[in-house]
């Protein structure tokens, strides 16, 4: 084992600040945004689903898990994996999912899956933590990164209650207190503009991400 | 109002009808004008190259002689006065970087920051203390007017020249693209990096040719002397000219 | 990286003729600059800027309470923290993992720190494939090249240099559109994540109160080099730990504005370690690698806010000498107005004693800075700190008898008078040369306004 070098950074960060520390700074509680987050759920899907679009992404609302259905399976994808958040609250959607598509679960799975079989989904449908207005954000926290990292087409499923108006409410105690090992922030399709500054979505993640909120 | 002159050296030296032309239009303008003669440089291409013991020792010199403390007559008065220099450059050199030069030195540390609530950069001047409407001129000619960084940045001028340019009957004002950005003069930076600092100026000229404006307008002449070398340089027939001297052009005793 | 910022003065001669080179950047910097501005409409930029500037403080001025917190926080999620004084020693320190692990591929996401240690050549060179997975990252190591910006590594390349090099490199068809280009690289990349051993990434931000690794990113490829593997190691710098989680609320909003002109960047993975018991993929160990290769000795100086930076590359693309020579011929990992600090900073000035002189000090780099760090008078005061520990030399001998002049009005206008009357002669032009190698001379005039001042009141 190489010994590393801690002692020695943190008196050489103590000498240099010797007689400069401060106390921790208050911060200023107010939001950065110049206009108010919408308040109600209506204005505020309308603002997520402006900036998501403006993103190359989808949102829309879903009145019944029938509904969510016809939304999923309109997009002609191959085979979609099934988050276990979705399969347990969502029975009438996953059973209307498996009729038209081939369908995997994520029970099917144990640790230490083959990474290839993640890579075969062209889809993945999964529930959230948040979404968020001011930015067209879905908050995910799943309990297996690649099949939502891999497939060509994400689908996020929230609920109302779950759409927060900005950042600010999000980065706070309620949500920095999450249990697991990392949580995803997903902003719109992947993307570069490495070359020549143009957009091109689709690099290494989805290149279409829908975010679905279904009122039950 | 009285008004004591800051001649930068090389417009003393090299363009002295823009010191003739900011003085014409603060006579015009009713400023009871004086050029304390034992004034030299402010100091700024010492500092700006890092020799800041030199820079002090002339900015020293600088403070005495604009307040009229070396050998004129005619002595400062910290209330009423204001000292006007017809560059952006060398006027945030004695607002901004005085106090900083000076901040271990009790005496001049105060005199500079007392001198720096008092002394403005030409068009600013017009523009905050006299009051544009005040100002009215004429002259057939297109320009576009070129932001100086420091004057930008440091002093934040931005809407005053313009506002000013606007009162001048027949002149017609045509937005640089990228007005913003450093035309690459920079003091010393334009001999130690003579060619970044001409493909800088390449690239505002460009930007310049492409309004089809005649006439090139700024605060300041160092950006002017260095993008009229280049044009001349490199073949581009327009005019450079400072603020004050279009101004002056303007006035009706001018064209008679 | 090889450091090769003394040569700042061959290399920028090189580039600023490349005709080609500044077309590319050009193009690429002012898109990037245009969108930025577009980007802040929505919020207060001046109040970001005053409290991440203020986040940033607190976190230097208590860097030492925050790294032990930070470290207490992130074992208790399970990650292991290395602490390394020199590249040397993070080097070993992830081929150590590596051998242990007896790994064969590596897969890594963009990161300056990583770029600063030279890890992916030490890695290679120790028998250990290791693949950029950002695409510029990625073109770029195609290339044998070293990144030319901080957040778009292959800005100084065109569509159709990258199209050639994939026909060379790839055998893939020329075929210069970009979309074309990033499904191939997604292609070839695809498979490296999907035998990959270890991951190995930067870190954005750390946060004390919780242990979180933040990462922003657009392509996705950090969330699989940090997912698809069995190991992840993250190297970064001591100074990116801030206090707490809500900080993140000022930080998200600045950085992906200030780079590419995004709201938010596409992906923010907040990562805390080794996946949990409940999760079925994600690295069994995370690393974390700290490193100060400098950075220590700048706390509690009058240069502790360059060390601010979160690399987001706005001083970058609004630099107008950053546009005009690129990001090669700084000869540093670390190019621009923030290059031309860290650079002399971290790693002596006498290793770029050239660089903090290649500002015309115009203050747009100061202006856009997202956490608020004066960068051109930080450049002033480490001319001055170079200038201060050089004795002798011509233009210390030329501003010393300047001042001279300059005290004494009466030798003033004298020297003014010679050098006017000089003018015409080709001896002026020869002292001059740097100005009239490219430029004209302004035309003297006869007399200076003084002259004229004087006889005018005279009458």
């Amino acid at each position: 084992m190489i010994e590393d070098d801690r002692e020695k950074i943190l008196a050489s960060i103590r000498r240099g600040l010797r007689g400069t520390e401060r106390p921790s700074a208050g911060r200023s509680a107010k939001s950065p945004l110049l206009t108010e987050p919408d308040a109600d759920f209506a204005s505020r899907f309308a603002h997520f689903k402006a900036e998501l679009s403006a993103l190359g992404g989808e949102a829309a609302t879903a009145g019944s898990e029938t509904d969510l259905a016809d939304i999923v399976t309109a997009k002609k994808t191959g085979a979609i994996f099934v988050y276990d958040d979705i399969r347990t609250g969502y029975g009438t959607f996953t059973s209307l999912l498996t009729e038209s598509r081939e369908a995997r679960f994520g029970l099917e799975f144990g640790r230490g899956y083959d990474k290839r079989e993640a890579a075969s989904f062209e889809s993945a449908v999964t529930g959230c933590v948040a979404c968020i207005a001011e930015t067209g954000s879905a908050v995910i926290k799943t309990d297996m990164r690649l099949p939502a990292a891999l497939a060509t087409s994400l689908f996020v499923v929230a609920e109302e209650r779950q759409l927060l108006g900005s950042l600010d409410e999000l980065f706070t105690d309620r949500f920095g207190n999450f249990e697991g090992s990392n949580l995803l922030l997903i902003t719109g399709p992947s993307r570069t503009a490495d070359i020549e500054k143009e957009l091109v979505t689709g690099v290494h993640g989805p290149k279409e991400v829908t975010v679905v909120f279904v009122q039950r | 109002m009285r008004v004591h002159l800051f001649v930068p050296c090389f417009i003393d030296q090299l363009f002295p009808n823009v010191a003739v032309s900011t003085l014409k239009v603060l006579r015009h303008l009713g400023c009871d004008v004086v050029f304390p003669e034992s004034q030299t440089c402010c100091g700024q291409p010492a500092y700006n190259t890092g020799y800041f013991d030199e820079a002090r020792l002339m900015a020293m010199h600088e403070v005495n002689s604009l307040i009229g403390m070396v050998s004129d007559k005619s002595e400062f008065d910290f209330k009423h006065d204001y000292i006007v220099g017809p560059s952006g450059s060398c006027v945030a050199m004695i607002r901004n970087s005085y106090p900083e030069l000076f901040s271990e030195d009790e005496r001049y540390s105060k005199l500079s920051l007392d001198l720096s609530k008092r002394v403005y950069e030409f068009s600013e001047f017009i523009d905050k203390i006299i009051g544009i409407d005040n100002f009215k001129g004429e002259l057939n000619t297109t320009v576009s007017f070129h932001d100086s960084c420091h004057g930008l940045r440091e002093l934040g001028i931005k809407e005053g020249p313009r506002k000013i340019l606007r009162r001048i009957e027949g002149l017609k004002l045509i937005e640089l693209p990228y007005t913003e950005v450093c035309c690459g003069f920079g003091g010393t930076f334009s001999v130690k990096f003579p060619e970044i600092s001409a493909a800088m100026a390449d690239e505002k000229l460009r930007n310049f040719a492409g309004t089809g404006a005649d006439i090139m307008v700024s605060g300041d002449s160092s950006c002017l002397m260095h993008l009229q070398g280049r044009a001349r340089r490199t073949g581009l027939p327009k005019r450079f000219a400072h603020i004050a001297e279009i101004m002056a052009e303007s006035l009706p005793a001018e064209r008679s | 990286m090889e450091l090769r910022s003394r040569k700042f003065r061959t290399l920028y001669k090189t580039e600023v003729g490349n005709a080609q080179l500044r077309a590319n950047l050009s193009k690429a910097t002012l898109q990037a600059v245009d969108k930025r501005g577009q980007s802040f409409a929505e919020v207060d930029f001046k109040f970001l800027q005053d409290e991440a500037k203020k986040i940033k403080q607190e976190s230097l001025s208590r860097l030492n309470d925050l790294l032990s917190q930070f470290e207490d926080s992130a074992r208790k999620n399970n990650c292991r923290i290395f602490y390394a004084q020199t590249p040397e020693k993070a080097n070993a320190y992830v081929l150590d993992i590596a051998r242990r692990y007896g790994a064969r591929t590596a897969v890594k996401s963009k990161s300056m720190v990583t770029e600063e240690i030279g890890l992916a050549p030490f890695l290679i060179r120790n028998g250990i494939e290791t693949v950029e997975t950002d695409l510029g990252e990625y073109i770029v190591q195609l290339a044998g090249e070293t990144p030319s910006h901080i957040t778009t590594p292959a800005i100084h390349k065109s569509r159709t240099e990258i199209s050639r090099l994939f026909h060379d490199k790839l055998g893939t068809e020329l075929n210069s559109d970009p979309a074309f280009l990033t499904a191939e690289a997604r292609r070839v990349l695809r498979e490296k994540f999907l035998s990959a051993d270890i991951g190995i990434s930067g870190a954005n931000f750390l946060v004390a109160e919780t242990g979180d690794i933040v990462i922003v990113e657009n392509e996705g490829n950090a969330r699989l080099s940090t997912s698809a593997v069995k190991v992840h190691i993250v190297v970064t710098g001591i100074e990116k730990v801030i206090p707490k989680f809500s900080d993140l609320r000022i930080f998200m909003r600045l950085l992906g504005r200030s780079s590419t002109g995004q709201k938010i960047t596409s992906y923010v993975s907040l990562l805390r370690g080794p996946s949990t018991e409940d999760e079925k993929d994600g690295p069994e160990e995370v690393h974390i690698i700290l490193l100060d290769n400098g950075r220590s000795g700048l706390l509690g100086t009058d240069h502790q806010e360059v060390l601010h930076c979160i690399r987001c590359g706005a001083c970058l693309n609004v630099c107008p000498v950053y546009r005009n020579i690129g990001g090669h011929a700084y000869g540093s990992v670390y190019p621009g107005p923030i290059g031309s600090l860290v650079t002399p900073l971290y790693f002596g000035e006498q290793n770029a004693p050239d660089l903090p002189f290649a500002s015309s000090l115009c203050g747009n780099c100061t202006e856009v800075c997202p956490v608020g760090i004066d960068i051109h008078h930080q450049l002033l005061a480490v001319r001055h700190e170079i200038k201060s520990a050089k004795k002798g030399g011509v233009e210390r001998f030329i501003f010393r008898n300047y001042r001279k002049a300059m005290l004494r009005p009466g030798r003033y206008r004298l020297a003014g008078k010679i050098a006017r009357g000089l003018s015409k002669t080709p001896l002026l032009r020869y002292f001059l040369k740097g100005w009239t190698q490219h430029r004209e001379l302004p035309r003297f005039p006869s007399r200076s306004f003084r002259e004229i001042y004087k006889s005018a009141k005279a009458k």
